[in-house]
Order: C-alpha cells, then structure tokens, then sequence
C-alpha cells in the first residue's frame, strides 16, 4: 500500500513539474496523465475504456487564388485520435489532432454524471451552440462532406463564432415514453480572443487573462431519441478581446461582445438528407465614444442524396449576407462569404469513405474555385 | 415492388440457412448473481445505445452476443429497431460525441456466459434453449418469439 502511494507520489511530482513549466510541448500530455491519475479508485471497478482513431488523407487544389493565406494546392494528412474512460459516475474524454500542419488536444474534459442522463463536464470542449462541431468534432470520415460549413469552421480555419471553450458544460438529455425526446447543453467558459491570425481559443495549459466570457447553449428536439433526426435552437454570448495592437485601433475597441441566435435541423426521409442551419449574429464594438453594433445573417443548407447502398452525392450552398461588411469579420480573412459545393462519396467496406469534391468558395480575402480528394476512414 | 421482393428473398435466406430450432425464443438473461429482476423495452434499448441505466444503483452493462447472424437480426429488429449499419454508426457517433462506451461484443457463446457471471450487472440476449442449456445464468425476460 505505502509503495503504490509513493509511485503516485512521484509521478505526480513529476506530472506537476510538467504542468509548471513554461511553453512545454508535453503539457497537454501531462494533463490527460493527471486527469488519468485522477480518477476515483471506486470507479476503476466498473470502467469502461473506448478509443476511436479518425485517419484521413487529403488531396487539394485551390485554382486562381493568389493570397500567401491558402496553399494553391497541397497534401493533408490527419489522425483524430479519441479517447475515454467511463466509470459508475466519472467520465474522462480527450482527443487529441495530429496532422502534418498542426497536433492539438482539441478536448479535455473530466465530467460527472447525476441521475442517468445528465453530465456535467469541465475542461475544454466544442461549445453547443455549433451543430456540426457537436456532431462530428474532428473525426472527418463521420461528416459526409469534406469540408466542413464556413460558419462551423474552427478558428483557425477561418471560423468566425467562438468554437473551443475551457469552462464548465452540462448536457442533459429528457427521452419521453413514445421514445421522442429533449436534449440540451449550455456552457460557460473562456472566449477566444482575437489576434493577428483571427480567434485564438483560450489554452488550459497556457492561460493568460485576456479572455472574455463565453455562454453558449443547444435545445434540441428528437422525434426518436435514439436515431439522428433532429432540430431545435442554439445561441451565445461572448466577450471576445482584440489583443492584436492594430486590430484594437482599425476597430477603435479592445472588445466586441458578439451575439448568436440560430434554428437547425438535421433530417433524413429515406434516401434524402438535409442539414440546415441559420444564425442571426450582432457584433458590439464597446468603444468610449459610442458603442457600434454590426448585425448579418449567416447560414447553410446541405443536401444529400444516397444512391444505392454505397455511393452518397450531395451539395450545400453557404451564405453569409453581410458578414464580409462587417468589422470583425474583415479582420478575419478566411471566413467564407459564399460557397457552392458539389461532392459524392463512395463508401468502401465497412469504415472507409472516399469522397470527392468541387466548391466555388468566396472568402474576406478572395474567390476561388476548390477540388478536394479526401480517403477517411474510422476505427475500430 | 421488387425491392420487397428481394427484401423477402434475403430475409428468408438468412432464417433458413441457420440451423433449425423449432418454435424459437431470444431471451434477456443475466448473471446468475445478478439482482436484477426486470427491465422494461426502453431501458434496454436505452442500454444498448449506451446510455446510462441504473438498477440497483449500478450502470447496466449490455454485452452483444454476435455468435448468430439470425440472433444478431432479431437483436436489431426487436431490440435496437435499426439496421446493422445505422446501429454501428449511431455507436460510434455517440462514443465521439459523449464518450460513452460501445456494448462489448461477443462471438463466443463461452465467453459471453463467462462475462455475465464475472461483470456483475451486465446484461445479454440469446436463445432460451441456449441459454436453459449454460450453468451460471439466469432468464430475466422473453425479447422475441417465433410465430
């Protein structure tokens, strides 16, 4: 007994020591292995471990762009790795991206489950009120379209709402004896900030107090609690800061409180899909002399149609009327304005998908024409 | 018309290629020194999508017994009411999405009665002469029934 504590004594130590110092690229490791650590001896009893890898390789050609911000044409690999522990009331959940541009531990979360169907998680998360990032998170071969819609894009990839907050996240979830049922989620946690490379998400393992806050939430209605057709309502609040110098004097301000209302629905008859998803945004510049507000709507609409028990084609169109006039969006030049997109995606054997796509993509910084090749797979 | 057709054609393929049992039942069963005495069609389709049910203050734990492909059919039709497809992949979603486990599965009648006796609360399916036939297991419920 004295020896088991005394190795937990050690690697804490040593975890700790990790934690301490400064700019460590162990850090997020060390975080998942103290969570690890954490978790109650009660619970090791009954746990339940689940790993889930999302490989995808990538082929892209952006034509007739000449902006340094976008490569003309390239290679993405990408491994999505998740990973969870379930105990009788203890749930640990992380994943963690790696691809040949950028490794991140997207979500790290510790939660507690009271009564069957509500968990209260803290940590850092995919804030509710984004569908899409609440439905597939990184795992790419679970969304049918390769690219994802530009309101629903992480911030460093042109998103222009908040994505990964670090805070506090409750889920509840209400099934009804028809089988229909409510869900809901609603968070509150650290804003992103806004810098020279457009939002930049809190980090748990390099705090700075420069972050706002951040209320997001979801309600969704599900006529069968266990199947995937649904919709309902999401919103936020955020207090996002412009610790960028030059961003701070073209938008006279060093904070916009930024405001989303939106409706979604997400709905399959037969062979037919439709996702659908329209926010109402307002950005308030707090300045001294006079507060400014900028409003626009921004939406999408996808369509996917199966063909046979393999194939799947689809199309979305994506609108952001006004967006690109307003303020804060012109400082974040990837956001997409408009996009037409066409794809299909064959489904080989049990986990692999190959999907192509062609899109004609405006963003803040231009227009161009997209082909994407995408292989995906899930595991196990 | 001829999708139904060939529905037909493939669902009777696959209930008359397996073995003969007569007048079959798919039964619920539990370890032997399980204390769960009842659970009603919600809970365990409820189980079986991986979400939280408690009896006894203890989390159900639902095994697949996937050792027959009829058994497997009859799991899907009258417990989980999904395709094999539709089901896997909601599985997968909601491990993603909430971390929750997925049902540990089973292709071996041994090693699932093993698992019921040794994780207490863990449920399972399979055929009542099956399971009349292994020690250490006991009948919660009928799930299904030949007509």
């Amino acid at each position: 007994m004295i020896t088991a504590i005394s190795r937990t004594s050690v690697s804490m130590r040593s975890i700790c020591a990790l934690l301490v110092r400064p700019s460590d690229w162990k850090r997020p490791l060390a975080g998942i292995l103290f969570l690890l650590l954490t978790i109650p001896s009660q619970a090791a009893e009954e746990g339940q471990h689940e790993f889930l890898i999302f490989p995808s390789v990538e082929w892209f050609d952006n034509s007739a762009l000449d902006d340094p911000l976008f490569d003309s044409a390239g290679f993405i690999g990408i491994a999505d790795l998740m990973y969870s522990y379930s105990g009788n009331r203890f749930r640990f959940l992380a994943e963690y991206m790696l691809s040949n541009e950028e490794s991140e531990l997207e979500r790290v979360t510790a939660g507690w489950l009271f009564g069957e169907q509500t968990m209260l998680w803290v940590g850092r998360f995919h804030q509710p009120s984004k569908y899409w990032g609440t439905e597939y998170h990184h795992g790419q071969y679970m969304q049918t379209s390769i690219s994802r819609p530009g309101i629903e894009e992480w911030e460093d990839d042109g998103g222009s709402i908040p994505a990964h907050i670090t805070g506090l996240l409750l889920e509840t979830g209400q099934i009804r004896k028809d089988s229909s049922g409510f869900q809901f989620a609603v968070s509150a946690g650290f804003a992103p900030v806004l810098d020279e490379n457009g939002l930049e998400p809190f980090e748990p393992w390099a705090p700075s107090s420069d972050h706002g806050l951040a209320l997001n939430f979801r309600l969704a209605f599900l006529p069968d609690y266990f199947g995937n057709n649904q919709f309902g309502i999401l919103g936020g609040w955020s207090d996002i800061e412009i610790i960028d110098t030059t961003y701070a004097a073209q938008l006279g301000t060093d904070s916009v409180e930024q405001f989303q209302l939106g409706v979604y629905a997400d709905w399959r008859w037969e062979r037919l899909r439709i996702i659908f998803n329209l926010y109402y945004l307002e950005d308030k510049h707090i300045r001294p002399d006079g507060n400014l507000t900028d409003n626009f709507f921004a939406g999408y609409l996808q369509a996917e149609f199966a063909v046979g028990s393999h194939w799947t084609v689809y199309g979305r169109h994506e609108n952001s009327a006004g967006g690109d006039d307003t303020d804060l969006i012109r400082l974040i030049p990837k956001h997409v304005s408009h996009r037409y997109l066409f794809g299909v995606r064959l489904d080989m054997a049990t986990n692999y998908a190959l999907t192509l796509e062609i899109a004609d993509t405006e963003t803040v910084a231009g227009h161009f024409d997209q082909f994407r090749l995408q292989l995906s797979a899930g595991f196990p | 018309m001829p999708r139904l057709l060939w529905a037909s054609l493939v669902l009777s393929l696959v209930f008359c290629s397996a073995p003969t049992r007569g007048a079959e039942q798919v039964v619920l069963v539990v370890g032997e020194d399980t204390q769960i005495e009842d659970i009603s069609s919600l809970e365990l389709r409820k189980a079986f999508f991986g979400i939280t049910v408690r009896q006894n203050n203890r989390i159900l734990r639902p095994l697949r017994n996937s050792s027959d492909a009829q058994l497997n059919e009859i799991f899907l039709q009258s417990v989980v009411a999904m395709s094999e497809r539709s089901y896997e992949r909601r599985l997968f979603s909601l491990a993603l999405k909430y971390g929750r486990p997925r049902p540990e599965e089973f292709t071996d009648h041994d090693d699932l009665v093993r698992a019921l006796h040794e994780q207490p609360n863990s449920i399972s399916y399979m055929w009542r002469s099956d399971a009349e036939r292994s020690a250490r297991i006991r009948i919660i419920k009928l799930l299904w029934q030949e007509n």
